[in-house]
């Protein structure tokens, strides 16, 4: 499995960015992303110019929405369903993400925990979902110096209380990008894992199986070893002996622009801390007893001298 | 230009979160139809109202109450109002929706090129429809005016 970095969730001049449909892509190859979604607010009017222009270009864009409603955002990515945003309600919620993901279109919570109204037109998610199961990925973090906010400790605690009650939910990092220079360069990513040649149709089957983790310029190998066989972030694995091997790095390209110090990193066995270690920045193997859950991994670090989660892996799910 | 329909809406603090619609006839084939939508105030120029909003809204998400200094929320004042703007047409449903942030704007639809935000549409007789959907109604009252033409 190869990683991949992307950026799903974007703007262009169709809603509140400043981005015609063509700048967005040459910003974002000028940015490195290897795919984006253009997920403009209620509306999809720049898709079609978007993503014509980003095959010329070699950059995959793959069709979106962000349905911007009064209650919180909800990111809609394929392109294949087609929601009225004044249609949904606090009460039809969960039937209108239903109605997306039967269309096989992915279903992102965008951030959820900013303050919202009255700093923002409700992107406070405050749905309250009775099936988190049509919800294929969540933004852990989100636009600036994520590893510090009050917003990202929110998130990643409602994240784990998902996992903690049997959802698979993709972490992802969602820049929210309106303008050329916000935010540049990157700041973090959203890494993807696909196998053979990137396509939008792997990205999206990626994100299902929750094949992602987010980082702050650090690229991340790591697998569950179990009765000889490699699993990847995202898989289900049988519970027993095991081990995790990963092995981390900081980009160069993102150590010109941020420091970034990988510290530690940290294993948890469902939501219990199971072990903590420093980074020594070579590869490492953690022998493990896989139990019934999640397993999953977090690198702490420190960002231009702000400390926090430098990584947020997807977890191993264990059968 | 000929004027299609004009609309004055009055809405108040309690009508956030909702949809208003307003239909019209079209009753020849234009080229093209334009909607001037505005309304006023933008801005809640209330210091402490706009204080005490944002210090409820920080309390209600349980933020750590040094989120933000006063001398860093007074940085977010004035507060403002947000209506966006969606159109229907009568052949071809939903053309999109207008998410800026500016208080005044002209939109328009025609089958070669729409503004953005809206799809290309080919103006049909029948009845149109377009909503002004309430975001965030931070002041007392706000007064919209819409302003409906065809080419």
């Amino acid at each position: 499995m190869k990683w991949h970095k992307v950026e799903l969730h974007t703007h262009t001049i169709a809603s509140d960015g400043d981005m015609l449909p063509t700048d967005l892509v040459d910003n974002a190859l000028d940015r490195k992303y290897e795919a984006i979604a253009l997920t403009d607010h209620n509306t999809t009017s720049s898709v079609a110019e978007a993503v014509a222009y980003g095959k010329k270009k070699k950059l995959i864009v793959i069709p979106g929405i962000e349905l911007t409603t009064f209650w919180g955002h909800i990111v809609v990515t394929g392109g294949n369903s087609h929601i009225d945003w004044r249609d949904i309600t606090l009460d039809n919620i969960d039937e209108i993400l239903k109605g997306a993901r039967d269309k096989n279109d992915l279903v992102t919570v965008a951030h959820p925990k900013r303050i919202g109204t009255p700093f923002c037109s409700e992107c406070r998610f405050l749905f309250k979902l009775k099936d988190w199961s049509n919800v294929t990925s969540y933004e852990v973090w989100s636009h600036y110096m994520p590893q510090a906010s009050f917003e990202s400790k929110q998130t990643k605690e409602e994240w784990i209380s998902l996992l903690d009650q049997g959802y698979k939910i993709a972490p992802v990092y969602g820049f929210d990008w309106h303008t050329r220079d916000e935010g540049c360069p990157a700041i973090a990513y959203t890494y993807v894992g696909v196998v053979g040649d990137l396509t939008e149709e792997k990205i999206l089957k990626a994100i299902e199986k929750s094949h992602t983790y987010i980082s702050m310029g650090i690229e991340i190998d790591c697998k569950a070893v179990r009765y000889g066989n490699d699993y990847n972030l995202g898989d289900s694995l049988p519970s027993g002996e095991g081990e995790i091997v990963i092995s981390a790095n900081v980009v160069d390209e993102y150590a010109k622009y941020y420091s970034c110090e990988i510290k530690g990193m940290r294993f948890y066995k469902n939501n219990k801390l199971y072990l903590a270690r420093k980074w020594s920045g070579e590869k490492i193997s953690v022998p493990v007893e896989f139990d019934k859950g999640y397993f999953r991994v977090e690198l702490y670090g420190t960002v231009d001298g702000i400390d926090g989660d430098v990584a947020i892996l997807s977890p191993f799910y264990i059968k | 230009m000929e004027e299609i329909a004009r609309f004055d809406i009055h809405v108040t603090s309690s009508d956030t979160k909702t949809h208003i619609n307003r239909s019209f006839e079209v009753n020849k084939e234009y080229s093209k139809l334009v909607f001037d939508v505005s309304y006023s105030p933008k801005y809640l120029e209330d210091v402490s109202k706009c204080m005490q909003l944002m210090k409820q809204r920080i309390k209600d998400v349980g933020f750590e109450e040094d989120f933000l200094p006063d001398k860093e929320l007074a940085k977010a004042i004035p507060l403002a109002n947000h209506i966006s703007w969606s159109i229907d047409s009568p052949k071809d449903g939903y053309l999109g929706t207008k998410h800026k942030h500016n208080p005044h704007q002209i939109l328009e639809i025609s089958e070669e090129k729409s503004s953005f935000g809206f799809m290309p549409a080919k103006i049909v007789k029948g009845t149109w429809n377009i909503t002004s959907s309430m975001n965030a109604i931070l002041t007392d009252d706000v007064d919209i005016h819409i302003i409906v033409s065809g080419e």
